[in-house]
């Protein structure tokens, strides 16, 4: 049991950078990312038994953090909890602001991700990750020409948004 | 805005990101993750405490019916409810398994399509309980019976009972269009949002959530 826990923080720790980004796209404060971040690392414990080596690890990971962002923060205003915490906080988000200034461009990409639907914003980070269509396409089950076609459309209107926004 | 300046931005989020986030690796090994339950257990417990309360009344009217045996009526009403009763037991059991397959490691699109549909068991119930309205009978002759031990077929008399169940039979196809009608796509109706008591909303978010997920599965243009 131990050797198996051990096994699992070290891949969290390893990829914990997954959680982090996908917590960061789904929630719009530090408490929300905090829960939403120990609320995937705990579906990610209860499916470890049944990991599939067939699909990439990482593929796995992302599935399960979307699906848990998705699920949880939906309809989220205020926070839901969607599983109930444990007592301890794992996860510590400082308050330095993510977003810096309005107009840098990291702010304009990060609203502009905010503003999407939940499965292009799915779309969109593992796009920017550098996932290769053919994984995109795996976790998303969409093809990879349709994966193509929405990123592509989504640039564009990335393109218009930065264009408007420097205009 | 080319791919690699997009991504270069991206890369600048992660530094930040980085420098914001810790994950406390010590205290993570110290907790016990099995602790934490999901939610899904609690709709796990609703539907569990449906399906108990539904083999139990099944089972109080079938003892019913076969104390009553010698009287027809009541036998045949403790039988139809008896029935009834397991009619939407077996809903419930569908829906606790249903509720065991959800696995967060399935694709994203098919996920939240089997969550969304768990919203729509409220529908389902609904389809299901209407159809006591053709043989309301049986409810008013168990009910005035374990009440009051009143007869109210021998009371009444033979006209009473015959009008009965001429209604009863002519309700049948009533409680076959609402069977037909209580559909998801139907769901937006005015008169199926009042059945529903306000929760209408909840399943029409889930009924355009669905269908939204079809859409960026199929959409390729």
């Amino acid at each position: 049991m131990e050797n198996k826990k051990q096994s699992f923080i070290n891949i969290i720790d390893k990829n914990k950078g997954i959680i982090f980004k996908v917590c960061n796209s789904y929630c719009n404060n530090k408490e929300d990312r905090k829960d939403l971040a120990q609320d995937i690392i705990i579906e990610l414990w209860k499916s470890f038994d049944k990991y599939n080596p067939q699909f990439k690890f990482t593929t796995w990971m992302y599935r399960i953090a979307l699906n848990v962002a998705i699920s949880t923060y939906r309809k989220s205003v205020t926070r839901k909890k969607y599983f109930s915490t444990l007592n301890f906080d794992f996860i510590n988000v400082t308050d330095e602001e993510i977003e810096s200034n309005n107009k840098d461009e990291v702010s304009i990409l990060m609203r502009f991700i905010n503003e999407l639907d939940e499965m292009n914003k799915a779309l969109m980070i593992l796009y920017l990750d550098g996932n290769s269509h053919q994984e995109i396409a795996e976790i998303l089950n969409i093809t990879t020409s349709n994966v193509g076609t929405k990123i592509g459309r989504i640039k564009q209107r990335l393109k218009a948004k930065f264009e408007k926004i420097s205009n | 805005m080319e791919i690699e300046e997009l991504k270069s931005i991206w890369k600048q989020q992660e530094k930040k990101i980085e420098r914001n986030w810790q994950l406390n690796l010590k205290l993570l090994k110290s907790v016990n993750l099995d602790k934490a339950k999901s939610k899904m257990n609690s709709l796990t417990w609703i539907t569990l405490i449906t399906l108990c309360f539904y083999l139990m009344m099944g089972l109080f009217f079938l003892i019913f019916a076969f104390r009553n045996w010698g009287t027809p009526h009541f036998a045949i009403s403790g039988l139809v409810l008896t029935v009834w009763s397991v009619i939407i037991a077996t809903g419930s059991l569908k829906q606790l398994s249903s509720i065991q397959k959800i696995n967060f490691a399935l694709p994203v699109p098919e996920l939240q399509r089997k969550m969304e549909s768990l919203k729509l068991i409220i529908l389902r119930y609904l389809q299901l309980a209407q159809w006591i309205i053709p043989f309301y009978l049986a409810l008013v002759i168990f009910w005035l019976k374990v009440l009051f031990d009143f007869d109210i077929v021998n009371s009444a008399g033979e006209k009473w009972l015959f009008i009965q169940l001429i209604l009863s039979l002519t309700l049948i196809p009533l409680s076959l269009w609402f069977h037909r009608k209580l559909r998801p796509k139907n769901i937006n109706k005015k008169w199926v949002n009042l059945l529903m008591k306000g929760a209408g909303g909840q399943i029409s978010e889930a009924i355009d959530y669905i269908q939204r997920i079809n859409e960026f599965e199929n959409d390729a243009n």
